[in-house]
This record gives structure tokens, sequence and C-alpha cells, in this order.
């Protein structure tokens, strides 16, 4: 596969590419089944630790994420994974610790294998119960960072180029404090050209607090993880990055202060099409929030007024995670959440200003109601033109088969296709790929085109058990386009940056998202299916801060690298 | 002709909660689909019959014990997916909609409408409401409407399908029809929650803003109010407030005042009840309950109660 950049002239060039090319020609229908679950022949070996002891403490059932980044420079990406830790009564066998794991040619080279870097890279997470990971490049140096969060204070490695991290959270300022965080994103949220940083917090929970939940009177093995409604939620915070290192917290004036809001995912986009980059959160039975960016590091909660505040039926639900995408290709920011079981998965099409639940008609929220849903993606698995849906599920009981009716722990993860006309399809396993008839204790889900074959593959954490990593077998036999951009006036990451391609007729708008789903950061690169061969194509790319770029005439089945006029 | 018409009990519009979803769209892609349930009907001895349908009532209330997939599965195995009973062929209507099989619950339908009882006009109301809400959901509000219509012409006084003619009005595009609607529904049921959100959204598109802020913030109050897992000091003290900013901007929720009220007197807060309950008889001095409980509270400050 080949990369083309893109001058500021739109010049093209070739550059260094790595894999083989891509097989010629395009598949009418998707000819076998989407995913393989490559995770033994990836050499990815890591399996999470929840600390769980039978005391069902709180914060063991909802970790943990993932992120892709690529660290080391080399062009293809790496996996961040996150960890537990021990908690009372538990004690581990063996040190808990993040896990950074350096691509050596997964994928693209025979004998292709992750490899455990973590203790040279001194990433491993500082021992806290991680939560979240986010990788972008905030301080603009061309190497990508990692943010981690905690159920405790939070860290943030600053890439030294070398291979290693620094901690550099103390400089930074921002641990956020002792308290329950979840998911995170990054994003320029105040236009002035490096990232900031928002951070979910979850609830006002403590590990002693002395909570028992569950008909414990049944005995032991009914005790149940405590409902959410037992704490109190607390804020989520905002960090603006003042361009030295230093990060100065900003929630007081910024708007989520004296909020709560029990938030468990977060995803970005300029939903209202003013140019700056909007926030919505998924909180955990209580009212989402849906932050617009008034500028100057300043938001309104708008969520009642755009309609996803509540589901369609007024009820709140209890979202996990949350991604925004052009669903049904209109050239706007749909949103979809996920949410607990029997509650289900929303999907808002904007339509003219203002969010509508389309979920049933979708056909999205009938199949959803047995699942307990947190990881989401939205993206064009099979390359043709529109989003489809992928879910990582799990329910939040371990006991779940005793003390609920019809429901389960492990849970199989969900692949819908979209078919166009606003309706999605429920793929059975024989289309999805076995993996999806797999149940599991789905969280996290992280989508990368991790092979560089010009589809998007996807990294799924488990809750207590291993990660999966699916290979997407399908996607290329379509035409593609792939978008690495990198900022010069706005963050170097291009986080929120939207690229419009036009083909015969159609326009395909996709964004660079600086993290969403649950608890997961994706690929930062943009990749657009085309369906069919369509030959050369147009693509017009919006960046962060308004700054508009054509590019005509780019070929496809490569990725393009992009700077930003200067 | 057909018996006087019942409004359907509030306790089966609750178990039907919802609000405002789906547009008319284009129908429904054909999708590769496995064949729909077959048309089948048993005649069950009676004490079977008797039976399954004591165990899908139970399976079909109360919140924690319900499970309408079981009751589904119990009640086609035991009257075929077409019963000739009517309560049968209800019952598993009902549970065939909360179980999201809208295929079975058309067949459950069509077996209630071939012998539809005169003597349960409630339940007629709310299967035609059914019938209406799953072509809502389908993306046909526009064909949903002609059962919401036949739902009132049973039961005029049927909230929930005012509530769901609301909701069809405005996914087809009739904004000023659906406030017409929704208004009803909350006349009749104020603190129907669904509505006021629903009623919120109209506004919004209709361009008034200032009321659907109002209907907007009834609707929090009124989420905040059902929160019955509020277990921290925090959510109870927001409820506690919730239905004392209700009782301003709904004073026609008398279900709410009465409820603060019996909140007040487990807190020891008699005095506070008291004035509460005069002034609630007062304004409402046609409400049995509010006037009930006024002298409830007399008799206990005067030493005659418990």
């Amino acid at each position: 596969m080949r990369r083309i950049a893109m001058g500021a002239a739109a010049a093209s060039f070739a550059a260094a590419g790595c894999g083989p090319d891509p097989p010629a020609g395009a598949g009418p229908a998707p000819p076998r089944a989407c995913f393989r679950d490559v995770t033994a022949e990836s050499g990815l070996a890591f399996r999470h630790v929840n600390g769980a002891s039978g005391r069902r403490h709180f914060v063991e059932t909802n970790g943990s994420g993932a992120a892709w980044l690529d660290f080391d420079g080399d062009g293809d990406l790496d996996l961040y994974l996150v960890q537990g830790t021990e908690l009372p009564g538990f004690v581990a066998t063996a040190p808990l610790r993040c896990a950074l794991l350096r691509n050596d040619g997964v994928g693209r080279a025979a004998g292709g294998r992750f490899v455990d870097v973590t203790e040279s890279a001194g990433v491993g997470g500082n021992g806290c119960h991680g939560m979240a990971a986010a990788a972008a490049d905030f301080d603009g140096d061309g190497r990508t960072d990692l943010y981690v969060t905690c159920f405790g204070p939070n860290v943030l490695y600053r890439n030294r180029g070398d291979g290693t991290f620094e901690d550099v959270t103390a400089r930074a300022g921002t641990a956020d404090g002792d308290r329950y965080h979840s998911s995170c994103a990054w994003g320029d949220f105040d236009g002035d050209g490096d990232l900031d940083l928002y951070v979910v917090g979850y609830v006002d929970y403590r590990v002693d607090d002395g909570k028992v939940c569950g008909d414990v009177a049944r005995g032991e093995a009914w005790r149940t993880y405590c409902h959410p409604d037992m704490y109190a939620g607390i804020d989520d915070a905002v960090y603006r990055n003042d361009g030295d290192g230093r990060f100065t917290d900003v929630t007081a004036q910024a708007g989520p202060a004296g909020r709560g809001g029990k938030g468990l995912g977060v995803c970005c986009a300029d939903f209202d099409g003013d140019g700056d980059l909007d926030l919505f959160v998924a909180n955990d039975s209580d009212a989402n929030f849906l932050w617009r960016n008034d500028g100057g590091m300043r938001f309104t909660e708008v969520a009642s007024a755009w309609g996803v505040d509540f589901n369609g039926e007024g009820r709140t639900q209890s979202c996990m995670g949350a991604a925004f995408g052009d669903v049904d290709a209109d050239l706007d920011f749909d949103l979809f959440t996920v949410n607990l079981s029997n509650e289900y998965n929303t999907l808002w099409l904007l339509e003219g200003g203002q969010y509508r639940d389309r979920s049933y008609a979708s056909g999205l929220a009938a199949p959803s109601m047995p699942h307990v849903g947190f990881g989401v993606v939205l993206a064009d698995f099979d390359n043709d033109g529109d989003l489809d849906v992928a879910v990582a599920n799990g329910h939040v009981l371990d006991n779940a088969e005793l003390v609920l009716a019809g429901t389960t722990w492990r849970q199989p993860a969900s692949l819908y296709w979209n078919e166009g006309g606003g309706r999605f399809r429920l793929a059975p396993a024989a289309e999805a790929g076995s993996c999806f008839d797999e149940p599991r204790v789905g969280r996290g889900l992280a989508a990368a085109d991790f092979d560089d074959d010009g589809d998007l593959d996807l990294l799924f954490t488990g809750n207590g058990e291993e990660a999966r990593l699916l290979r997407n077998e399908i996607g290329s036999t379509r035409a593609w386009i792939g978008f690495d951009l990198t900022g010069t006036a706005s963050n170097r990451d291009a986080i929120g940056a939207e690229v419009r391609v036009h083909s015969r007729g159609r326009v395909v708008m996709r964004a660079v998202r600086g993290a969403e789903s649950y608890l997961s950061s994706h690929d930062l690169r943009v990749l657009v299916g085309l369906d069919g061969d369509p030959g050369p194509v147009d693509a017009e790319i919006r960046w962060p801060g308004g700054r508009r770029q054509e590019l005509r005439g780019l070929p496809v089945r490569r990725y393009h690298l992009v700077e930003e006029p200067r | 002709m057909r018996a006087a018409p019942t409004p359907p009990s509030l306790l089966l519009a609750g178990l039907l909660a919802g609000a405002c979803g789906p547009q008319e769209t284009a129908p429904p892609a054909a999708a590769p689909r496995a064949p729909g349930p077959q048309r089948t009907t048993l005649a069950p001895p009676p004490d079977l019959a008797a039976a399954a349908l004591a165990e899908a009532r139970e399976l079909l209330g109360a919140e924690k014990l319900a499970d309408p997939p079981a009751a589904l599965a119990r009640l086609e195995a035991v009257f075929g997916t077409a019963p000739s009973d009517p309560e049968a062929a209800f019952l598993l209507a009902r549970a065939a909609f909360r179980s999201e099989e809208p295929e079975r619950c058309t067949l459950a339908l069509d077996a209630w409408f071939e012998r539809e009882p005169v003597d349960r006009p409630d339940w007629s109301a709310e299967a035609w409401v059914l019938r209406g809400w799953l072509l809502e959901r389908a993306g046909r509000p526009a064909e949903a409407l002609p059962h919401h219509e036949r739902a009132l012409a049973v039961s005029p006084g049927y909230a929930f399908a005012l509530l769901r003619k609301g909701c069809a009005l405005a996914d087809s595009g009739d904004a000023e029809g659906a406030i017409g609607s929704l208004e009803q529904a909350i006349e009749l049921r104020p603190g129907l929650l669904e509505a006021h959100f629903a009623l919120a959204q109209a506004y919004r598109r209709a361009g008034r803003a200032g009321d659907a802020e109002r209907e907007a913030r009834i609707h929090r109050l009124l989420n905040q109010t059902s929160d019955n897992s509020a277990n921290t000091r925090e959510s109870v003290t927001e409820k506690f407030a919730a239905f004392e900013e209700l009782e301003r901007l709904l004073p026609q929720w008398i279900e709410g005042r009465l409820t603060l009220t019996r909140m007040q007197l487990k807190l020891g807060r008699g005095d506070l009840a008291l004035a509460r309950m005069r002034r609630l008889v007062a304004e409402q001095p046609e409400s049995v309950e509010a006037r009930a409980l006024l002298e409830q509270i007399e008799r206990a400050g005067r030493g005659g109660g418990r």
C-alpha cells in the first residue's frame, strides 16, 4: 500500500509505502465474513484484571479501554491497553500494568507480531486502576502522547521520541484529583492550535464506602455491584492547553462545574456547523450533556434544546459509549449511544436543526434490547460509502444469570450493516465473523486500520478477560481512500478536521476523532469507503479553525498525507 | 352499541410508556429475514388456560417481576400465536410488543380483533394503540394515525392514545396538530411524563421556545419525582425539590401533591402537610383523595389517627 503526501498546493508525490498492494477490483457484496480474530497470530496477549474478589467493588465492572497510536513514528499503529489494579480482597499473582504493544509488521509481513515494550517505554500506568486511554500529540512536537484516566489521579505521558515516555502529569497539572474518571477526549476547544482535554467524571465512589447491594439475604452469591443511583454524580473537567507543557483547569468557567452527570462516554464533533468542536457526554442513568462550544473555552449545555438529553420516549437511559457520525449521508453529525439492556441503543439523526430519535425506524433498537452496550464504532466496515455500527456488549453484573431474568454476563458483540434509506440490519455471525457469536464481557472498542490495507479493523477489550483483535477481511475489496492529516495552524493531529470526498455525484463526510466509543481512542486517520471503483476522486478538507482545502483527482486505494496549507 | 367507554387504567398506560420515535421514511428495505411466525391456534384445557393466563398477568405486571418474553413464550405455548381466547390474545399482543416482536404482536392483535369482546373497551383501545405504535416504530406515523383515532373513539379519555396520536402527528410534520393532541393528553393526565417531553419538542419545532422550556423543565422534574432509586442524600433532596417546584408549575397534578404531602408526613412535618392539603382542597374541592388525606391529617392532629 502506498501513501501519497499532499502539500499545500495539492501536489502529490509517492511516499515510503508499507505492505502489499490491496487486491484490485471491487466486490459487489461482502464475499465472506467481515472480521477474523487474529489475536493469537498477532501476538496480542493482554488480559484485563478487574480486581474482582467477590466483594463487588463498584469500580471493578467498568474497565477498561484502549488506544491506537503510532508512538514510534514508523508509520504503523501500535496499541495501548489499559489495566486494572489490585483492590481490597484481591491480590494479583503478577504485577499489573497497562501495556504498550509495538506493531512489528502485524498483518503486513509474515510473522508480524505485537511486541510488549511497556517497560522500556515507561507507560505502565503508575499502578492506577486504569479506565481510558486517549492518544494525541498535545505538545505539537510530532510525537503521539498518551493520557490515561483512572479510578484515582490520571496520568499524562509525553512521548520523548526515543521509544520512551515521560510522566508529565504533575507539571501539566492534569491528574484531576482522586476521582472516579471514565472516558476522555482531546480537542482544540479554544481554537488556538493546540489540544485541550475533556475528562469525564463518573460518580463519587470510594472502595471503602461499605455499601452492600443485591439480595444478600439470599446469600453472598446474590450480592451485586451497586446501581449508579447509589452514588452522586461528579463533574467532568476541562483542561486548557497553555502551550508550554502546562494545562489550566478551566472547568469552572467552561460549564461542567456543578453539573454532576455520571458520565461514561464522550465524543466530539462540530454538530452545529459553526466551526468549532462541540462535545457530547453519555451519562449513566442521568440526562446526557451536549456541550455547545461558544468559544473562549466556554460551553453551553444544550442537550434538551437539541433533543438528546433523554431518548425519544423521554426516558433516561444508562448510556455507556457514544459516537458521532454522518449515518444518513446528509453531511451533518448524527449521534449514537449504546445503553443498558432493555433500554434500546439510541440513534439520533440531526434533522432540521434538532436531533430526532430514529432508533426503531432504523432497525437498531429492537436487536439491542438484550444487550448491555459499552464500546461503539460508527465506521464504514465494508467500504460501501455509508457508516455501519459495531458494538461491544457485556453486562455490568457478573452474576447477571443468577439475579436477572433472561440475561447473561457475557454477551456477543453486534455488527449492523447500514442498508441505506435509514435502515440497519444486524449481521449474522456468518457475515460478521464467528467472533461475533462469542459471548464476552465487552467494554472498550477501538477502530484502526492497523494493517494499512484500507479497511477498519477492531480491537475489543473485555472486563476481566483478554483483549481481541479482529481483522477486517472484506473492506478493502472495495475502493477506498485514506487521509493522514497534519495540522499547521490547527492542532497537529487535525482532530476535528472534516474530510468530504466527492465521488460519482456522492459526497461522503468523515472526521478526525479525538476519542469516542467507550474509554477508547481510534486511528486518527480518516478512511472513506467509495464502493465500486470510481477512479480518482476530489476531496475537500475543512481544517479546525475553518480553513478549507480542495484536492482534486486523488488516486484511490491510498492514504494521502496532507499538510494544512500554511 | 358498545358499552360506555372506560379509560384504560393508568397501570396499562404506564406499562406502555413511550413517546415520540420514528418518522415517516421509505418502507423498510427488503432485507433477508427469517420467515415470520406462523399463525396457530391451540385449544388448551380450561385449567391449563387459566394457569397460563394467571402466570402471564404476573409476568406482565409489576416492573420488578416483569418478564415479557417469558409471558410471550408461555402464552404461545398454551394458546398458539393467534389465541381464540380474547384475554390470551390481548396479553399475547402486549407481551409481544414489550418483547420487541412486532410480527408476533400483529398476529395476536389480529386474533384479538377477530373476537373483540364488547365488555373490554379498555383493552380494545390499547390494542388499537399498539397497532398504531407498531406502525410508528416502523417509520410509518401517518398510517398510525387512524389506529390512534380508533382507540380514542373507543375510549375518548385515553390520555396515552392522545400521546401517541400527538407523536404520530409530530412525526408526520403536523406540529400544531401534535401540540393540540399532547395538550389534551396532559389535561387528562397532568403527570404523563412522556407527553410533556413530546410537547416540549413539538413546541420547539413550532418556534415556541418559551413554552418548550417550560415543558422540558416539567418533564425533567417529573423524571426526578419518578426516580424510585434515589439513594443518595443529593438525589432525595432533588426529588423533594422537584415535587415542590412541580406544585407551582403543574398545580393540576394532584397525585404529585398528594405524594409530596405523604413524604412530609413521613418526615414528621405534619404542619407542612396539613397546610399543603388545606390549600389543595381549597383549590380542588372535588378531589376525593385530597379530602381524605386532609381528614386523615386533621384526625391525626387531634390524636385520633395512627
